[in-house]
């Protein structure tokens, strides 16, 4: 089952996603909004695999609502207008709604989210090491043996438990992908950490072991949504 | 090119395309309202298709299609947004050169909507034989940094210098802007 919500500042163009859900078995649209703030709300309360997101709403565009959101959740743009295309998939949106349009293709983009979220959960049970690049060879890295991992311009320094350190040309976008999200985050420009490294968390620095890591004020609430306190 | 730069600039393609959702939205539910938005956005468009080839059309076809536009914008709105859109005087077939007033109403549903704030806009129109007021007032309740501000820029300016064109000397405006609410006066003498 995909659960889903919409957001939309017209109430008439939810009513087009509710009624085009209940096509379908396993889309389950658990609530729509017409408000930018309920609907941040709901979020942050509730787990979601998809949003169904206008581009053109008033208080901040839904590109701007999109960059703030968990990345796991998938995101289905819906717009009037086509100007704003490109930026939706740069976003890595799954897909893009012309409005109006049609109940096949809505079929297309459900689908589209429905390969997505299979592949992942494909990844997520078999992901156990990295695998990187570096002086000429493959790194094949257990991830539990990763404490975190540093920014060096065009380069990553990745830190493991036993001291040693492998560099690597790569982006620190690039090197979050290919982690699972519910095990690394990004708390800096320059750093990734491992959650399982964290000692104690400060005000606007992170304790491991033996490092102590700075927090940006960015990335902070990210990473608290992990530590039920 | 030049043609299609026309007509984008008398009938928005956000408002365009967002009317046929709503109207597809509303067909979808089989709402008793889907006929009458179909007719207002037909006679909308061959306002602009048709009567914007003339320089000069009847006031009362030009606030015809202010109200079907108004009547459009309604579907939009959700109950935290009100409006009010009145007509007084009375029509002796005073002319007008066509889509000059439009400009500041779409500003007003620009601006003036937002399902999260309560808001009003109020549309006045006053005719006093060629004398012609419109008044526009609504709170601003979109953020205006995000928004597509340039276009909106980009359209008064155009709209004044129109204004300037085929009204010298024979016209009047006033915007008043205190940050959260917005009121533009508009006299135009028609003569």
């Amino acid at each position: 089952m995909i659960k889903a919500i919409a957001l939309d500042d017209e109430p008439l163009a939810l009513a087009v996603i509710e009624t085009y859900s209940k096509t379908l078995a396993d889309i389950h649209l658990a609530k729509t909004f017409t408000s930018q703030n309920d609907a941040l709300s709901y979020l942050e309360a509730n787990d979601i695999d998809l949003i169904f997101l206008d581009i053109e709403m008033p208080k901040s565009n839904g590109i701007e609502f999109c960059t703030g959101l968990n990345k796991n959740i998938k995101v289905v743009f819906t717009t009037a207008y086509g100007q704003y295309a490109v930026d939706g998939f740069n976003l890595n949106a799954t897909d893009y709604l012309l409005k109006p349009y049609s109940l096949e293709r809505f079929n297309l983009s459900i689908e589209k989210v429905r390969k997505e979220i299979e592949l992942e959960n494909k990844a997520k049970v078999q992901k156990t090491h990295l695998a990187i690049r570096a002086d000429y060879k493959i790194h094949n890295i257990p991830l539990s043996d990763i404490l975190f991992i540093e920014a060096l311009d065009d380069y990553i320094k990745i830190h493991l438990c036993n001291q040693t350190k492998i560099v690597a040309r790569h982006t620190m976008k690039g090197i979050l992908k290919k982690l699972p999200s519910q095990e690394f985050q990004r708390i800096h420009r320059s750093y990734i950490v491992a959650l399982q490294a964290i000692r104690t968390l400060g005000k606007d620095c992170i304790e491991l072991k033996e490092h102590t890591l700075p927090l940006s004020p960015n990335f902070k609430e990210n990473l608290l949504r992990n530590f039920n306190v | 090119m030049a043609e299609v730069n026309y007509l984008k600039a008398k009938v928005n393609p956000h408002f365009l395309f967002n009317t046929l959702n709503n109207i597809y939205s509303l067909t979808l539910v089989k709402s008793e309202v889907a006929p009458d938005a179909v007719l207002r956005l037909s006679n909308l468009m061959r306002y602009v298709v048709t009567e914007c080839e003339n320089k000069k059309v009847l006031l009362s076809k030009e606030l015809e299609h202010i109200e079907n536009f108004v009547a459009l914008q309604k579907l939009r709105l959700s109950e935290k947004n009100t409006l009010s859109f009145t007509v007084n005087g009375t029509f002796k077939n005073q002319l007008i050169a066509p889509i000059i007033l439009i400009n500041y109403i779409e500003n007003a549903f620009k601006y003036g909507v937002n399902p999260e704030t309560m808001s009003e806009i109020d549309i006045k129109v006053q005719i006093n034989g060629n004398d012609l007021t419109l008044i526009v007032k609504n709170h601003i309740v979109v953020n205006r940094g995000t928004s597509a501000n340039s276009s909106t820029k980009e359209g008064m300016q155009n709209s004044l210098k129109r204004l300037d064109i085929l009204y010298p000397n024979k016209y009047k405006l006033k915007v008043d802007d205190t940050g959260t609410m917005y009121t533009c006066t508009l006299q135009i003498d028609l003569s």
